[in-house]
């Protein structure tokens, strides 16, 4: 068996090697950094999509929360004007029933008022006439004839009213 | 089920790949190696001479062993990124990306962001060479004690030194050989030849020197024991002791160590080489 001197210089060997070089480099590249590479751009890619996706959850949950809280001031004014509402609408019934019973039982006494000032004066105006009758009657028994209650009714009533004005 | 048992077949298969052609190196070795008489170093052995115009092609067993690594390292590439999934699920996976992260990360921080593109050829040599220097561990004749395999790739290195180095435009590139002054112009063409010769004889020199002092340690434990236990009956007599062991120690510096930090020096020269003679970006 042929062996080589141990300082050979050989192109042939030389070129093999130098291309035996170029080969693993290519096998380098397409077998191990190229799926590696795109593994990791992969799970970058990955990575990322799981942050956007947690930032914007996080920007959606603080735009409820914004909402939320937005709502629920406007809820709180919606009820406090909702009440006050209320309360007024309450006050202008109860001041509207007060002054309507006000009108009314002003409206009643004056009615009554009125009544009573009537059949007062129908009593006085019976009162009058039974009197002037009575004294129409007296008179004649006094004086022995007839009093014509027509002629003489300008005194009758004139005695009458003297008599009225001072019970 | 199925899908799992395909799954399992292919990773047998790409193991398969990984190991089967160290075996065969060895094996082809095995076959071949003719009984050694006595300390003998040479050169790669010889498996086939191909004639070709300038020189004949001889097939090494260097050329087998790097052939064997070549295809192991492609079976391991394949096994490594054999199922990769965006969540890892598998130790394989935490494996190659961290190859890739760390090959990357050397690359960036001596060449810059601009050369990532070197990233895989950093990694081939590094690998290559690696292993290379490894395969000595299994018996193999390591292909970087090789000077033509370490050649080859320093002139590689040296034309990407040069492509970049043009880039930048010829006359600058013809300009920077008479500078500082045109006196050392013949210096400044010699330092540039210089490069691709100095990296293949620095690798090759320091794992030649590991095989070269493991064989003489080998030869001279024999020795030694055949003094120390030569009066042992039968076999035993004859038996080398002494080289159960002792060479393991030294294999640790001069195959691991060793091969390693050639592999780190082969690579860094070459991002550094091909970096600082990139035009500066603009």
């Amino acid at each position: 068996m042929q062996f080589l001197d141990i300082i050979s210089v050989n192109i042939w060997d030389i070129l093999i090697s130098l291309i035996n070089l170029l080969i693993l480099f290519l096998v380098f590249k397409h077998f191990l950094f190229k799926p590696v590479q795109k593994m990791l751009d992969q799970r970058k890619q990955q990575v990322e999509d799981i942050y956007a996706a947690a930032d914007e959850s996080r920007t959606a949950a603080e735009d409820m929360k914004q909402q939320y809280e937005e709502k629920m001031a406007t809820a709180r004014e919606e009820a406090d004007g909702l009440v006050r509402n209320a309360v007024q609408t309450a006050q202008r019934r109860s001041d509207a029933i007060v002054a309507e019973a006000n009108s009314q039982a002003s409206h009643l006494k004056q009615k009554a008022e009125e009544e009573i000032e009537k059949e007062k004066r129908q009593m006085l105006s019976d009162v009058r006439g039974e009197i002037s009758d009575l004294a129409v009657s007296i008179a004649s028994k006094v004086v022995g004839r007839e009093i014509n209650a027509d002629d003489h009714q300008g005194y009758v009533d004139d005695f009458i009213r003297n008599v009225g004005e001072k019970p | 089920m199925s899908e799992k048992t395909k799954a399992r077949v292919i990773d047998i298969l790409l193991l398969a790949m990984i190991i089967v052609p160290f075996v065969l190196a060895i094996a082809l070795k095995v076959v071949n190696k003719p009984v050694e008489e006595g300390i003998s170093i040479t050169g790669a052995m010889v498996y086939l001479t191909i004639p070709m115009p300038l020189q004949d092609l001889y097939i090494t067993e260097a050329q087998v062993n790097s052939a064997a690594v070549i295809i192991a390292l492609l079976g391991l590439c394949l096994y490594l990124t054999h199922g990769i999934a965006v969540v890892p699920n598998s130790k394989r996976q935490v494996v190659a990306e961290w190859v890739v992260e760390k090959v990357s990360n050397l690359v960036g921080e001596n060449m810059g962001k601009r050369f990532m593109g070197f990233a895989p050829f950093v990694a081939a040599i590094l690998g290559l060479s690696a292993f290379s220097s490894l395969s000595s561990m299994l018996g193999l004749f390591p292909p970087t004690s090789d000077m033509n395999i370490v050649a080859g790739w320093a002139i590689l290195v040296f034309v990407l030194i040069t492509h970049y180095k043009l880039k930048g435009g010829l006359w600058p590139y013809i300009k920077g050989f008479f500078e500082p002054i045109p006196v050392f112009m013949p210096f400044n063409v010699i330092g540039e030849f210089a490069t691709p010769i100095s990296m293949s004889f620095r690798h090759y020199g320091n794992v030649l020197s590991g095989v070269v002092i493991a064989t003489l340690v080998a030869h001279a434990l024999q020795a030694v024991s055949k003094m120390l236990f030569g009066w042992l009956p039968g076999i035993l007599g004859s038996f080398p002791f002494l080289r159960i062991g002792i060479p393991a120690v030294l294999s640790i510096y001069f195959d691991i160590f060793s091969g390693c930090m050639q592999a780190f020096i082969f690579a860094m020269l070459t991002m550094l080489y091909i970096a600082t003679g990139a035009p500066a970006e603009d």
